[in-house]
């Protein structure tokens, strides 16, 4: 499903990653764990596209989706750790943009349902709180019932019912045969899940 | 004609008094709305200071933005009409920005809009509005956090380009009204001094004079909307990344989102040069239908540099410089030599400067 293969990148003058691997099969669930600065994001943005490795290559179903080869991005869902999507857009609008570029149908309304998002998503996303904000995001992540999950820090400003709703839809991620990689510092998070761990430090994979 | 005519002209034609004030009030809203409404300052609420000081504060925030409108009154008629009239579209302004809705509201707004459409002395006028603005300054600070929670849903799909173009077009409507609005204002004033240039000169069909004249107002204009677009362009670029959205579709959305803001400008532009210059029907045709592929070129070329511009942050303002500048000598020159025919030339140029600047973005962040 996903193979990020020997991928290193240098922002500043620092090396951030330095030949990372990582795999991710169908049907599994990977957690990035590190301490701050370890390099967990910047390897999630790499992968999601959002930054171009200086060397090395990020492969999803066997197809390249490093720098200009963008078409198979549309495979894959990304919550960023810090989502920050156009505030003056409401909810809807953002998950009706997000399904236009993917070319994909909107989400279900029993999607809707479950993440909780109908009541406030027809207000603008500068006026959310940070959960609400995460949830409308991992809702236009949803969209198109991708391959592949890419989820930072998905559960800060979730409630304790937002993290129960997260464990259970990486589940059904599992389930279907979809794959998901994501970094976090929520050990309890990460104990629910049934995830393959990979440990990071200073850009190296140390387990 | 001096300030004191204007204003003894204006208490004689009550319908054209409304309209100058509406004139004052709307464009300079969304103003007013930034100084009562700017999130960063609602941190200072939880400080152990009286809420007087605040609306203090912004009243007289109010009263500096009202000061024009104030001085134009107090040449005209006096010290106490000037300050009626800062006084009362400060309350105006807070009053619109709050949305009335309970009866204090409307009582209010009542008494503003009385103070300016009785036809009182000076001092009484200002006695009416000064409670009535103190009042809508304080129902605006008290309710700015709650604001704008919800938004009437605008469809943001159709083709990855489109969508995305829509709802960079949302973002300006909601977010950058005063870059919107001092777009509109400045597309307005080049189409004046087109009709004045045309009178000054006699001519009669002011087509390529208008096109000359609008290339560098309307650069001017659509700057404001291009570093709308290209800002909200950056902080896109995790998303557009992540969904496969590719650097062509980017960038023909924004080039997209500002040639329909540059062809807004361009029908204020002619607009301005018909009622003012009053031109045939024909001529008045053809510079309107000349304005607006004008203009939609001119803000595509103008959002080209913008979005070029980014992929250098620590240069980004000199290059926006340069990059403006040319674009205004290419439309002056253009339409100097090749009068209306510059208008498809400029069209193709926008188009060939997407490609290239297409082929140079970055998938990702830069």
């Amino acid at each position: 499903m996903l193979r990020v293969c020997e991928v290193g990148i240098r922002l500043g003058r620092r090396r951030v990653l330095d030949r990372v691997s990582v795999a991710c099969g169908a049907g599994e669930t990977v957690v990035v764990l590190g301490e701050n600065g370890a390099g967990k994001s910047t390897l999630l943005r790499i992968v999601t596209g959002v930054l171009a490795p200086d060397e090395g290559d990020v492969l999803l179903d066997g197809e390249s989706i490093v720098g200009r080869r963008v078409a198979g991005r549309r495979r894959l869902g990304y919550v960023p750790e810090a989502a920050e999507p156009l505030p003056q857009l409401t909810g809807e609008e953002l998950v009706a943009l997000v399904a236009a570029l993917k070319r994909a149908p909107p989400p279900g309304a029993d999607l809707v349902d479950r993440l909780g998002t109908a009541s406030f998503q027809a207000q603008r996303i500068g006026s959310m709180s940070l959960g609400q904000r995460r949830r409308i995001c991992l809702l236009a992540a949803l969209v198109g019932a991708p391959s592949l999950l890419v989820l930072d820090e998905p559960t800060n400003g979730l409630d304790p019912d937002g993290v129960a709703m997260l464990v259970g839809l990486l589940a059904e991620q599992r389930a279907r045969g979809g794959a998901a990689i994501l970094a976090t510092h929520d050990m309890d998070f990460v104990a629910a899940l049934d995830a393959r761990p990979v440990a990071l430090s200073a850009g190296r994979v140390v387990g | 004609m001096s300030a004191r005519d204007a204003t003894a002209a204006l208490r004689g034609a009550p319908v054209v008094a409304a309209l100058l004030w509406i004139a004052w009030l709307a464009p300079t809203t969304p103003i007013a709305g930034v100084l009562l409404e700017a999130p960063s300052s609602f941190l200072l609420r939880s400080l152990p200071v009286p809420r007087w000081h605040f609306w203090a504060v912004q009243g007289a925030q109010l009263l500096v933005l009202e000061l024009p409108w104030a001085v134009l009154w107090g040449r005209g008629e006096g010290i106490a009409s000037g300050m009626h009239a800062a006084v009362a579209a400060a309350g105006v302004h807070a009053m619109v920005i709050a949305r009335p809705r309970t009866a204090v509201d409307l009582a209010a707004s009542i008494a503003l809009v009385a103070s300016v459409g009785a036809p009182l002395p000076g001092p009484a006028a200002l006695a009416l509005a000064l409670p009535a603005a103190l009042l809508a300054v304080a129902i605006a600070w008290t309710r700015a956090p709650g604001r704008d929670a919800r938004a009437r849903a605008v469809r943001v799909g159709g083709r990855p380009a489109v969508a995305l173009a829509r709802a960079y077009l949302v973002s300006l409507a909601r977010g950058e009204a005063a870059a919107l609005w001092r777009g509109l204002l400045i597309a307005a004033a080049g189409g004046g001094a087109t009709a004045l240039a045309a009178r000054a000169n006699q001519i009669a069909a002011a087509g390529a004079l208008s096109l000359g004249i609008s290339g560098a107002f309307l650069v001017v204009a659509t700057g404001g909307l291009a570093a709308s677009i290209a800002r909200a362009d950056r902080q896109q670029r995790w998303l557009l990344a992540a969904t496969g959205t590719g650097p062509g579709t980017r960038m023909a959305a924004a080039a997209g989102a500002a040639a329909i803001g540059g062809a807004l400008l361009g029908v204020v532009h002619a607009a301005a040069v018909i009622a003012i210059a009053a031109p045939s029907t024909g001529a008045a045709v053809r510079l309107l239908a000349g304005s607006i592929p004008w203009g939609a070129a001119v803000a595509a070329l103008v959002q080209e540099v913008h979005v070029a511009a980014a992929r250098a942050p620590d240069r980004a303002t000199g290059w926006v410089v340069a990059g403006t500048i040319g674009v205004v000598m290419v439309a002056t020159i253009g339409a100097a030599t090749l009068g209306e025919l510059a208008i498809p030339v400029l069209v193709v140029a926008g188009a060939v400067g997407l490609g290239v600047a297409a082929e140079g973005e970055p998938t990702g962040e830069p």
